[in-house]
Parts: structure tokens; sequence; C-alpha cells
């Protein structure tokens, strides 16, 4: 019995043995995902091209989304078949609006700043190569930036979203920073960018970089910095105004007027062109679309004049003509987005010269009418010299009708010169302030951000 | 040094349970001889202390004698002494002497007795002259019994049936009497008497507790179970209705909830075993094929182009990877239920764990059977959309309420589109469903042979299935082959192995949100279906049948799943098995898109080539042994698998005309993939012990390493422990034992994990994407090497019943279920580059109750009549969310979708605010807020602004997904050679809010489409009690309330059969089954008619959103009704 016990338990360990080890190969176990890219990978250049590629993709509905959002906020937009924008409409954001835009944007910057704190130096690869990723790099982070702040930087408090220049972990908390901080790294950066696309350009160039530092400059009201670099690119000529209004926003043309456009391609695949949004919801079809020009904003009573191809090419009415829409611009989901044109610079440098002198000259003058006969009404010329109070009263309508529904202009520059807002019917009718709605219409933090990181900009 | 630290444990648990039962190691057989007396059996043996059973045992060992005792005689008392040639008889003298014990030899028993009287002999022989018997043994139909075991009762002698049934056994006289014993059939004893012949008739045994249940990793005898573990009738499973087998397991296994999403051939079936354990991750049981575990789920990891951009089909449609197997192949489904059972799966076990095994040969003749069945299939409702003149009544009345002109609603309503006139309109009256919907028609055909001889056995079956379902253009055919084939190699050794091939062929369409039948409201019935011209009217993918037309959605699919054993038994005890396992899967989808119903108005086109492999291999020590009253069944295994997917897509966009289809032969071609794999290595043990058959235990501890898992917690172990006690067996239950003659009583508590968490969770990772033609990267996942599986313990407290001599039986069971560490989309700073990381985190409970009888309620030589009544109570309850950031709930912000987790509700549930009804007075909706204050919708948007922030600040969870009954009533009867049953599926207390219900209320605005007749019960006049508030043109207003939460109770015959079953003489067909089969005839339901059918799981989300986005559908698709008529031939 023993002996059988003993034979019983050999067979069994000879059995059980190399289970065991086999069992203890713990290599098994060990799969690491066969595609795509693991952290560790991003070693050379050629990853941190495809974290700039990567960002230029992610900032896709981060440029469309405030040309959408600040108009609906100045309530210059009828919103129609879209319940749940009931709040923007009445001048009340809801994160749940402003969020994709914030995500989007810190997105790109998770990617941006992952190459900024990267070994480029040691990286295989020429010093052009190098400067062209970090160009980029600076380029959209300085872009990012802008826009970010230009819609939660709070003027009361003087504080702004988070100032993020490293990749944030899970566990990081962080706070808000000042708007000063913030303006001050966006025009390093912009500068940066510019400095390094003088020796090689990236996806963007050294013209696009000077144009948005123009840009920059002026919402900065550095006037002087954004006149000589408005001044820079026209004088450049490299861009030129196109004959017709409309040829900047030919769906395949390739305008000489586009100084930066975030592009769009069928070969890109998936996700929506940077277009898309702005053309879904303005569609002037009375079932599909959700916007309309509302008749009662004070963006209409600038853009609708009959005598200008700026209205009569880009908007159209429906037959009792209760509703505009906003045709024109985008006519199909599958265009590059026009972030910047000349026609903005020129426009740049005429009130930044006014803003900087305190006087009109002949030059300014010319800017305006240049664009005014460009829109077919030579009849609404200045054929003088206007006051300066006049001439920015004149630039503030012009920009709005040239720039509407792009980039928010009309919405930044209303703040900018902290001119009055219509109320709507619910407020009273009537204006509001900028003393009011310099509060009210700041984008808020995403609640989850402030769950998270406590984020406030009152402190 | 911690795998190894691991592996000593485990196997340190078994090696203990192995010298347990090595200890008590003893071999004895039976042996069948001409008796010779004690007296002349000589031998040479010495015994030194040995306890009297091992003595017995060896004196067994070394001569033909068998020992019969009680057990409680020998206890305790030991024997020495020394022979050399001496005869048998002297040891038993003087064991008798040293022990008090008589023994009474007759023939080669020798039995044992207390002595009583000092004067009594010691050892009495009684030879008697042999006599053989003959016999045959059938069962009630006739049907040949191979392998009945024949035993002469109080010895070990006895012999088996051969492959006629036959049997011939000496005897030692006539009184005699015989015990014949086979699974499955009550025992019988037959005194012989005179006779020289016995042949016998057993009956099927209803009580069916010595039956084999299969327990995972091995068998167990029904009475010893002590944990929660329910058998499916193979034969009940409705493989011809059911394109995959677990759709036909609804309401005949208590505890086991089964949801078919909808008529769409190879749809996706849910099932939640106890509730659902998981929010996030895929709850699904884990299915295991012949020892293979197998993942369910659709078979493409994608939907066909759904990675581009053309995302709008129903995910779950994709064919379902279980509809591969043939029901007709099926032996036998079990369900593990409770932590218990299931802990031998370890990390897969947390959902629980059905157990499918599939046909064997038996010994015998060739037996062939062929099948055949034809069925025809309608929807089990039809939705009441307008009519006509309907439509038009409400619309102008709608119009005329948001105090427009009547005589501008031709002209401004926007009804007349595409160039349609008022007159056209006024004569059109279009029923759209009937352009979708036809009468669909099934077949199904199968041809089975099995048989063998003593050394090799096999199954051979083909099976060909063709459907048109009732959804027009929706096709499919499944060709699949099976060989199961077993193989003694010696008395030692076995070898065996199983392979499975399947094609399937599914021509899809689209449903729910892609369209399809699922768009019939959104055209008026006052257009028409096509203009004059022959083109369709109003032509976008909103038209019900251009959208099928204009689509052609092809699934494809080959399987080959195979697993190979050989089997050896090292000791008479002791086996060792090693199985190896192969599933192959390899699809190819095809999904084409004119572009006149794109939104882009460009056509489109992919394919999409997966191929998904795994291995699995096991190794299996298993010891059984009965010494005395104790039983032992130990097991000892390891098992290694390695599974990986590869999936390439081609998209194509723009094509030259519409001869092109292909991607390749696009304007512009785009090409991705995707790759995964993982691996699982575990070390199982389990031991089984009863003690007297009346006392159970059952323990397993398994510890399981899986690649999904961090590095940080890559190793987890699964305990699990259950107690039994069969308290009839005991002598104080005597007085109810002519009653309740089996009651036992089980107790198990075990853990259990989920490791659905996806393949490099735990992984930081970035995504590829596309800038103007340049590849970019983005993060995609923030890795955590902490990431583990989420944590199931379950608690189960059970009884099995017998009364009436087992006429009636049951179980009933209650549990506890507590699932931690649950996987959730955690909430981390945007700031990250991401919104969320997987976490483990949180806890969520199940806990209710399963019931179950059985009743043979008449059972008359001619009729019969049995009962099966299943059923299942269920609570789930989000018990916490575990931290501070998510205490009060998780919702869309964390990629939720509509739907959200709050504690102290279901997972599942929406957010909504409390609707009070119709208001009697103005006909306008009302709301509560938090505080109970009911205000009319215009007060609401005076005093809050927009229905948006009402809704913001006053919702709450409201829903349940989750039916609080589930179950079945079976009936079962027989008249001579008639049978019929009808079994009746039903659920309660579950209620679902359906979105598309909000665009039906508001049809009259821009938004035109078709409601239901429930409009013409619109608030209409001051006073009126309506349901509906009053008719306008106003939008639609998308916020969440609770007026679109339905309660959808429904009672269902699920199954109505009548059948005519006989064996005939006839030498070709030995025996012919015909029947019909009504399937989901009838239905009393509380869900609104606008419901297609009560039973369906929404717009099926992927499965691993299936928990969360259980509680909201968009768009519906109807479930089938059949009726079916079927033979059977047994050649």
């Amino acid at each position: 019995m023993i002996y059988n016990m003993i034979t019983m338990r050999k067979i069994i360990a000879i059995l059980i043995l190399p289970l065991l080890l086999f069992s203890c190969e713990n290599d098994f176990l060990e799969e690491t995902p066969p595609t795509g890219l693991s952290a560790d990978k991003l070693t050379d250049l050629a990853s941190m091209q495809g974290l700039i590629y990567g960002a230029y993709g992610a900032i896709r509905p981060f440029v469309s989304q405030p040309a959408l959002y600040a108009a609906g906020m100045m309530r210059d937009v009828l919103n129609r078949n879209r319940g749940e924008y009931d709040p923007f409409y009445d001048h009340e954001i809801s994160t749940s609006m402003t969020s994709w835009m914030y995500t989007s944007g810190y997105t790109a910057l998770a990617s941006l700043n992952k190459v900024a704190v990267s070994d480029l130096v040691s990286m295989e690869g020429s010093q052009e190569q190098k400067n062209a990723i970090l160009g980029d790099m600076h380029f959209l982070r300085a872009l990012i930036y802008f826009e970010l702040n230009n819609y939660w930087n709070l003027p009361l408090t003087g504080y702004t979203i988070p100032l993020v220049l490293a990749p944030v972990g899970t566990d990081d908390r962080l706070e808000t920073a000042t708007t000063l901080a913030v303006q001050d790294q966006i025009e390093f950066d912009i500068e940066s960018a510019r400095s390094y696309f003088l020796v090689n350009s990236g996806e963007s160039n050294y013209m696009a970089a000077t144009a948005l530092s123009a840009r920059i400059y002026f919402y900065h009201e550095k006037y002087d910095s954004s006149y000589a670099r408005a001044n820079e690119v026209i004088e450049s000529g490299l861009f030129s105004l196109g004959s017709s209004v409309t040829d900047a926003f030919v769906p395949k043309g390739n305008s000489s007027e586009n100084i930066f456009t975030i592009k769009f391609n069928t070969i890109d695949g998936s996700g929506l062109s940077p277009s898309a949004r702005i053309w879904e919801v303005y569609q002037a079809s009375l079932l599909e679309g959700n916007y309309s020009l509302n008749l009662d904003g004070s963006a209409a009573s600038m853009i609708m004049d009959p005598y200008d191809d700026r209205f009569n090419s880009f908007y159209s009415a429906n037959e009792d003509s209760t509703m505009i829409y906003v045709s024109g611009k985008y006519t199909t989901d599958q265009m590059d987005y026009r972030y910047i044109r000349l026609a903005e610079m020129y426009l740049t440098r005429a009130e930044a010269n006014i803003m900087k002198s305190d006087a009109v000259v002949q030059q300014d003058v010319d800017d305006i009418n240049l664009l005014r006969i460009r829109g077919g009404n030579p009849a609404s010329n200045l054929a003088y010299i206007p006051t300066v109070n006049n001439a920015l009263t004149e630039l503030y309508d012009d920009r709005t009708k040239e720039l509407a529904f792009e980039l928010g202009d009309h919405f930044l520059n209303t703040k900018r010169l902290k001119r009055e807002i219509i109320q709507t019917a619910d407020e009273g009718g009537g204006t509001k302030s900028y003393m009011e709605y310099s509060e009210l219409l700041v984008f808020p933090f995403p609640e989850i951000e402030v769950d998270i990181h406590g984020l406030t900009r009152i402190r | 040094m911690k795998y190894y630290f691991r592996t000593f444990i485990v196997f340190l648990f078994s090696w203990l349970w192995l010298n347990l039962g090595g200890m008590a190691s003893g071999v004895s057989y039976i042996a069948e001889d001409k008796a010779k007396s004690v007296r002349e059996v000589m031998v040479t043996v010495e015994f030194n202390q040995n306890n009297l059973a091992k003595v017995f045992s060896k004196i067994e060992e070394i001569t033909q004698f068998s020992f019969v005792f009680d057990e409680n005689d020998v206890n305790g008392k030991e024997f020495s002494g020394s022979y050399v040639e001496r005869s048998v008889y002297e040891i038993l003298r003087d064991i008798s002497h040293q022990n008090g014990l008589t023994f009474r030899q007759v023939n080669t028993n020798l039995t044992v007795n207390k002595k009583n009287n000092e004067q009594a002999e010691e050892v009495t022989i009684v030879i008697t002259e042999n006599k053989t018997i003959t016999g045959k043994v059938v069962d009630q139909e006739g049907e040949l019994l191979i392998g009945v075991n024949v035993l002469i009762k109080e010895s070990k002698t006895g012999v088996i049936t051969d492959i006629d049934g036959n049997y011939r056994l000496n005897i030692p006289g006539d009184q005699t009497v015989l015990i014949f014993s086979f699974i499955g059939y009550k025992t019988m004893e037959i005194l012989v008497g005179t006779q020289m012949v016995v042949n016998v008739v057993l009956e099927e045994d209803v009580e069916q507790l010595d039956e084999i249940v299969v327990i995972g990793y091995g068998n167990q005898i029904k009475r010893n179970i002590s944990t929660a573990i329910t058998t499916v009738d193979s034969k009940k499973i409705n493989g011809a209705i059911a394109n995959s087998f677990e759709a036909g397991m609804q309401g005949i296994a208590a505890g086991v909830q089964v949801t078919t999403s909808s008529a769409l051939a190879g749809s996706a079936v849910r099932i939640r075993i106890r509730g659902t354990s998981s929010a996030s991750a895929n709850s699904e049981p884990l299915y295991v094929i012949d020892g293979i575990p197998m993942e369910s789920g659709e078979i493409s990891s994608s939907q066909p182009g759904g990675a581009i951009a053309e995302w709008n089909l129903q995910q779950g449609a994709n064919t379902n990877v279980l509809a591969s197997l043939n029901p007709a192949d099926i032996e036998s489904i079990e369900i593990l239920k409770d932590a218990a059972s299931a802990a031998i799966y370890g990390s897969r076990g947390a959902n629980g764990v059905v157990v499918i095994t599939t046909k064997k040969g038996k010994v015998g003749a060739t037996k062939i059977t062929v099948s055949g069945s034809v069925g025809f299939s309608d929807a089990t409702h039809r939705i009441p959309l307008l009519n006509s003149e309907q439509y038009l009544t409400l619309a102008q009345k709608a119009w005329f309420n948001s105090g427009n002109d009547i005589n501008d609603f031709w002209s401004k309503s926007g009804v007349l589109v595409d160039g349609l006139t008022e007159e056209q309109a006024r004569a059109t009256d279009t029923d759209w469903i009937d352009q979708v919907l036809q009468i669909g028609k099934v077949q199904d055909y199968n041809i089975s042979a099995s048989g063998g001889s003593n050394k090799t056995t096999f199954y051979l079956s083909a099976n060909i299935k063709n459907q048109e379902t009732i959804l027009i253009g929706n096709d499919y055919q499944k060709i699949g082959t099976r060989l199961n084939l077993d193989h003694k190699i010696s008395d030692r050794f076995k070898v065996g192995g199983k392979v499975m091939l399947t094609y399937i062929n599914d021509e899809q369409v689209p449903t729910n949100w892609a369209g399809g039948v699922s768009n019939v409201s959104e055209m008026l019935p006052i257009w028409p279906v096509r203009k004059e011209d022959g083109t369709f009217f109003n032509l976008t993918n909103e038209h019900p049948l251009a959208g099928i037309i204009y689509r052609d959605i092809n699934l494809q699919s080959n399987q080959i799943l195979g697993n190979w054993y050989g089997e050896a038994s090292i000791t008479k005890d002791l086996t060792f098995r090693t199985e190896i396992g192969t599933n192959l899967l390899f699809n190819n989808d095809f999904h084409y898109r004119d572009g006149r119903i794109t939104d882009h108005n460009r056509t489109v086109s992919s394919t999409v080539s997966g191929q998904r492999s795994s291995w699995n291999w096991k190794n299996i020590l298993n010891y059984t042994k009965t010494f005395g009253s104790h039983s032992l069944d130990i097991l000892a295994a390891t098992e290694a698998q390695s599974s990986g997917s590869r999936t390439n897509f081609v998209f194509g966009d723009t094509f030259l005309n519409s001869t092109l289809t292909r991607p390749q032969d696009a304007a512009v071609i785009n090409a991705s993939g995707s790759e995964t794999r993982y691996s699982f290595q575990s070390l199982i043990s389990r031991i089984n012990y009863d003690f007297n058959k009346k006392y159970l235990l059952s323990a397993s501890l398994r510890a399981d390493g899986s690649s999904r898992f961090g590095v940080e917690n890559r190793w987890g172990y699964f305990p699990a422990v259950s107690l039994g006690w069969i308290v009839s067996d005991e002598s104080f239950f005597g007085p109810m034992a002519s009653t309740l003659n089996f009651f036992k009583v089980r107790a198990s508590y075990g853990v259990v994990g989920n490791s659905e968490i996806g393949d490099y969770s735990s992984f930081s990772t970035y995504n590829t994407s596309i800038y103007n033609g340049n590849t970019g990267i983005v993060l995609g996942n923030i890795g955590d090497p902490r990431l583990g599986w989420e944590l199931t313990s379950q608690l189960n407290l059970g009884i099995t019943w017998e009364i009436f001599n087992g006429r009636i039986s049951g179980e009933f069971d209650y549990y506890e279920k507590v699932t931690t560490d649950l996987l959730l989309p955690f909430p981390v700073s945007l700031m990250t580059g991401v919104s969320s990381v997987t976490k483990n985190i949180g806890e969520l409970s199940n806990k209710g109750f399963d019931f179950m009888v059985n009743g043979l309620i008449i059972a008359k030589p001619n009729f019969t009549w049995e009962t099966n009544i299943t059923l299942n109570h269920n609570k789930n309850l989000v018990v916490s969310l575990g931290d501070e950031l998510i205490k009060d709930g998780l919702s869309s912000s964390a990629g939720l979708g509509s739907t959200s987790i709050f504690p102290g509700h279901p997972v599942g549930v929406i957010e909504g605010v409390a609707w009070g009804g119709v208001d009697v007075e103005s006909g306008e909706d009302t709301y509560y807020d938090l505080e109970g204050n009911l205000y009319l919708y215009s007060e609401v948007i005076e005093q809050w602004g927009s229905f948006d922030n009402f809704n913001n600040e006053e919702k709450k969870p409201i829903g349940n997904p989750w039916p609080l009954l589930t179950g079945g009533i079976n009936n079962s009867f027989t008249y001579k050679k008639f049978y019929a049953s009808l079994l009746i599926t039903f659920a309660t207390g579950q209620e679902f809010a359906d979105g598309y219900t909000k665009q039906l209320n508001a049809s009259f605005g821009n938004n035109k489409i078709n409601p239901s007749t429930h409009m013409l019960d619109a608030w209409n006049s001051p006073g009126d009690d309506a349901t509906v508030s009053r008719l306008t043109t106003n939008n639609v207003v998308w916020p969440w309330s609770d007026e679109f939460l339905y309660k959808t109770d429904y009672m269902r015959f699920r199954d109505v059969t009548l059948g005519y079953r006989t064996k005939l003489g006839n030498s070709f067909i030995k025996g012919l089954n015909v029947y019909v089969k009504l399937v989901n005839f009838f239905t009393i339901t509380k869900a609104p008619v606008f419901f297609w059918d009560p039973e369906f799981t929404g717009v099926v989300q992927s499965r691993s959103s299936n928990n969360v986005g259980a509680g909201s559908a968009f768009k519906q698709s109807p479930q089938a009704k059949t009726i079916l008529f079927g033979v059977s031939i047994d050649l």
C-alpha cells in the first residue's frame, strides 16, 4: 500500500512538475499592444511630427466652435430647431455647449506639450526638421491659448484658464492663471514660432505666424505690434484679395487671400471637417439647419446691406424674409476652415494704426475702402478722412460685415471695445452694458474641471 | 518570486487534498467466478495492526471474495496475523475471535455481522449451485439500454448490458435479488425466483437526482451538488426558431434572463444570470463549449465601416458568434449561477457560466436521425400608425391650435414636399409598414449519425438553415457540420476530439438608428412610396424602403471550433486528462450605401475582414475515491489561453457609377485595421467530499493571471466553498420521509471576477489620426498599472426537495451578490488629454431568489401531464461609486451616453424630471420639481427660462431596465403517442425610456413624422383626461421626463407544440416524430401600442455599454412570431 502511494505520488509529481513550471512562465502574460504607439515609443522626430499632426487634427472642432457660439451669445443668431440651446440663447452659457471647445483645445495642448518637453536636441534629424516641429508646436500653442483666453478670461479679476506647458498627469491638480501670464505665454509662443519658421516652415509657416501675431496683438491691445505685423503680411506681397468676396470661399479653390487654413481632406477619413459644424447649423433649410440670423440682432443691422456683396453673396432669406441664413461662407461640409484671411489684415492694420496714433490717415481710409470696393458698393466709400471715433465705428461695422460668422470676431470685437449688446425679450429688451455682460459672457469651466481642480477665476 | 509563491499556495491546497484521499486509498474489484469455499482458498498474507476495512480490502485483492459489511461494525477495529499458505477460513476465524464478528459465505460474498450470541458460528459457509439467467433491458419506449448495471443485491457481483441491451449473469439461487440501475432511470430490484429470463423495462427517473451534471472541469451527481447549478433540458432548446441556442433558454432556467433584440436574423441576444453584475464591463455569462471558453458577442469587432464615419448601423445586429453552434448538437447545458460553482472559472465567472456539452456517440448500432422543419413568421405586433385621414385631421388641428390660419395648412405647414400637390396628398394613403415587412420563412434541416463499438464512438451531424425574416431583404443562411469522436486505446488510455465547422451568410437590413423598418414613422401616410416616374418619393435615408434597397449589408463568417483530448487512468482512482482547444473565426463583412441615401450624397462602401484565433490548453488531474462512508473527488488543473484578433477595414468613397460597389473601386480609398491579443494563465483546484452521502462539501481555489490586468495587479485568487446536508437521510426525518422523500439544504459562498475590461486598458496608448494626408497621433488612453478585475462575491442559501416519490420536486435559492472594484470610466481632468480612465471603483449588488418546481401531475399509462415552473426575483442596485468626486453619480460627462449610474438606483437608469400628466383645463403638460410642486409647461418656461434649465435643476434618476420578476411555466402532456406542450414566459417590473416618443408626440412641428393612433387621444377640450397634451406644431422638447418611461411587463405564449411520436417496426424507419409549433404567438403586455414588442434591448449598444445603456432606446424594431411544421425520422 505504502509502495503504491509513493508510486502514485511520483507519477503525479512527474506530471505536475512540467505544468507547474509552465504555469510560472510569467512572460506568457506580457501582451503589449501590437499596433499603435505607447508613450515609451515617442522617441524620434517622426513621432514628434505625429504629435504635431495629431494636434492639428484635434483643433478642427476647436477653431469652428467659437464662430458658432460667439455669434449666438451676442443674440445675433436665432435658434430654430435646437431646444437645448435655449440657455445659450438667453446669454446663459451652459458647460455642455462650451466643454467641447475646452476639451479639444487641451487635447491638442497635451500633444504639443509632449513635444515641448521632449529632448528634440538629442533626436536624430536635421535642425531644419526640428525647427519646423518647434515652429508648429509654438504656433498652435499660441493659437489655442489665444482662443481659450478670449473666451475664458474674466476681466473683472484678471484670471483665466490654467496655463499648462507640460503633460498633465491624472493626479496633478492645477489652478487658473492670470490673464497677463497667459497673454505673455501666447506672445512668447507666437514669437518663437515666427523665429523657428524663419528657418523652415512646418505645416504652418512664418507668414501665418505673423498674421496670427497681428491678430493676437490686436486683441491684446498692443496696437504698435499689431500694426507692424499686419503691415508685414500685407507688404510681403505673398497674398492678394480676390476680385470677388466669394473667392476666398470657393470650396476647393486655392485663393491667395487665405493666409492660414485648417485643412480638410476626404482621405483624412473620420472626423468632421472644421467647416462642417458651421455648414450644418446654418443650412438654408427650414428643416435641416438649426440657426438663422436673428433680425433683431446687432449683426443683422450691420450685415443686411442690400448693396453689399458681403450680404448678397453670403446670406439668403426665406420666402417671407423672416429668417436669414448664413448660406454662402461654407457651402459644403468638405471645405478647409478659413482661419486667417488677408481682408482681416487690412482691417487690423487700419484700426491698429488709428488706435496707436489716435489719428486717422489716408492709408487707413484706403484699407477700409479696399474691402468696400470689393464688396461691390463703391458708393459707400469713405471719400474723406473721418474722425477717430467715426473711423472706429466704421471699422467695427466693417469687421462684422467682412468677418461675421468667422472666428467670433463680432463677439470679441464688441468686448474689446466694451460696446453694449442687445438684450433678449425675456431680459426686457433694450441693451446690456459691458459691465453687465463682461462677467456674463464668459465661458464656464466644464463641471468636471471644477470638481477635480477647484478651478475658479475669483481669487 | 511571487509567481512561485502563488503556484506553491494553490498546489499545496491541491496536494493536501490529494493526500487526504491518498491516506484512504485502497483497491478492490468485482469478480465473478464459480464459488469456492473459504476453506479451499489458500493465501499468504501478513497483517500488522491494520484496520479491518483494510484487511478485508487486502483479502479482496488476493482472492475472489467480496466483503459486505456495515462501517459501524468494523470502525476502530484492528487485526494482526501472519499466514503462509493458510485458508481464508482460518483468517476469518481469527478475526472473529479478536473482534467479535461472524462471517457468512454465500458463494463469493462474505457478509460480516456482529456476533450477537457467544454460541454463534464464527464462519458459516453456503455454497449454492450457480444458475445462469439472461435478459434484455429496454426503456419505456422499447429503446435498448446499453450499459445498464445489473448487480446481485448485497454483493459486488454484476455485469452491464451489451450493445443489444442483453445481459447474462450467474446467480447463487432463486432467492437472488437483482438490482438494475442506469443513470436517468429509476433503479429496479427484481426477485429472480424460478425465472431463467428476466427482461426489464426501466422507467425514466423524474427525480433525476442521480443525473450526472457537468460542473466545469468535471462532473458530479446532482444529488451531491451543494452549489446553485441549473440544468437546461437540451430538448427544450428551440433550435429551429432561435438562430443561437442561448435565445432558446428563455423561461426554462430560473434566474436566467434572456432578451432577444429583434426579428433581425442573427441579432444579438442579451443574457443576464441573476441580474447584471457590472456597470460598464461586459455582463454576458462566460460560455464554455466542450471545455473551450468562448468569446460571445458580435462576430465583427466593428460595424461594417463603423470606424469610418458610417456609424449608424445597429451594432448588436452583427452576427452573434454563438449562433455558429447548432442547437441540435447540444447534449447538455448547465448554468453555474452562484459564485461557488462559477469560481472554478475564476476571473471570468462573475456573470455566471454556461457550460455546453455537445453530443457523443453511444456504443451500439448506428443511429441516424433526419429532421427538418419549415416555418412562417409575422410580426408579433404592428404599430398602429395613423392613416392618411387621421393624420390630416390631427395635423390640421395642431396647425390651428398653434395660431396658424387653417387655410395656410397646405401651403405653409411643410407637409407638401418633393413636388407633391394637395390633391395627390389627399388621394394617397400609404401603409409604410407594408413596405418593409413580409411573411418570413424559415427552413431548418438536420442529419446526424451516431454509434460505435466498445472501442470507438462517434457523433456526426450536418445542419442547413435558410431564413428569410419578416424584414424585407433580411436573408440568413447557415451550414454547419460536427464530428465528435472518442476512442479507447486501452483500458487505461483514451483519446478523442470534436470539430465543428460553420459557415454563415447573413444579408442584413438596417434597423433602429440605421432606418429600414424603424423608420416607418419618418414618412407620412399622405406621401407615396414612389413618384410617377418610378423613383422614390422624398428620397433620403429616412425612406424606409429606399434605405433598405440602396443599402447592402452582407456579413459572412466561417468558424472552426475544435478540441482534442487524451486521458490516462494512472490508477483506478486517479486520472490525468490533457485538452487542447482551438477556435478560429474568419469574417468578411461588406457594407454599401448608395449616395442617394447618404447625408453627403456620395456613395460609400466598406469591407471588414476579421480573424479571431485562440487556443486553450488544460491539464487536469482528477482523483476520485470512495472509502467507507467517505467520498472524495479532487481536482488539480492548469489552464492557459491565448487569443488574438485582427481586423482590416477598407473604406471607399465616391464611385464612378452604380456598377461599382466594392471599396477597392472607389475614387478615394482608405484603409485601417486593428490587432489585439490577450492571454490567461490559471491554476485550478477543487475538492468535492461527502460523508455518508448526506454531508456534502465542495471547496475550490483558482488563481488567474491575465495580460489584461495591470502589472501591479496581474494575479487574482478566487476561492469558494459550499456545504450541503441531505436532511431527509437522517433517522429523525423518518416520519416525514413518506411524503417529503428528499430534502437537501445548501449554503455556498464564493468570489469570482469579471475580466472583460478590454485588452490594453492598463496601457497608455496613442491613437492615430490623419491631418491633411499626414499621420498624426493623439493620446488615446492613460493606463493604470493597478487596473484589475471586478470582484463579485456571492452568498447562496438553497434547498432542494422532492415529494411523493419524486413526482414533485423543486429548488429554492436565495442569493446576495456584491460586486466591488467596478470597472468604471473615472473622470479625469480634460487637461490630461483624455476625459476618463478606466478605474476599479464602486460597488453594486444583486439580491433575489430563484424558484423552480417540477411536477408530474398525472402519470397514467396513456396520459401524462408534467408542469415546470421557474421564477426569479432580482433587485439590482448601485451601492456606491466609492469616490468623493463621483459620489453622486456618473453621467454622460464620463462617456456613458444618455444614461447614468447613481448610488441607490439600478444600473442603466436615465435622468429626467417627473411628469405630472396633462392638465385637464389647459391641455398643457405638467411637471413636478424636486420638492413636489406641480407646474404647467408654460409656468416652467416662465420660471426657469427654458425646459433645459428646469431639467438641469429638477431632474432625478428614473426608470429601471431590469425586471423584478422573470420566469416561465411549461406544461407538457402526452396522450398515447401524441404530445403537447405550452411554455409561457413572463417578465415584470421593468421600465424603459423611449426617446423616439418625444418625436412622436411632437409629430407636427418642423420634423414631420407619422405617430401612432395614441395621438388620437390627445387633449382636445377642457375637462379631457388625456395622456397626450394639446396638439401643436411645437418642436421636440428633448430633455427626459418620466412621461416617456413605459412599463413593459409581459406574459408571452413562447412555445406551443403539438406532436405525434411513434416507434415503427419498419426496418428502415425506426421512429417518427411530427409536430407543429407556435412561437411567440400570443402576448399580453403593458407596453404602449407604439412599442413594436415589449421585449427589446433598444438600440443595441456595444456590449460594454449594454448595462448603462439598457434603460433607454431611441428607435425599435419588431419581433417575430412563427408557426413551424417539423418532422424527425430515426433510421
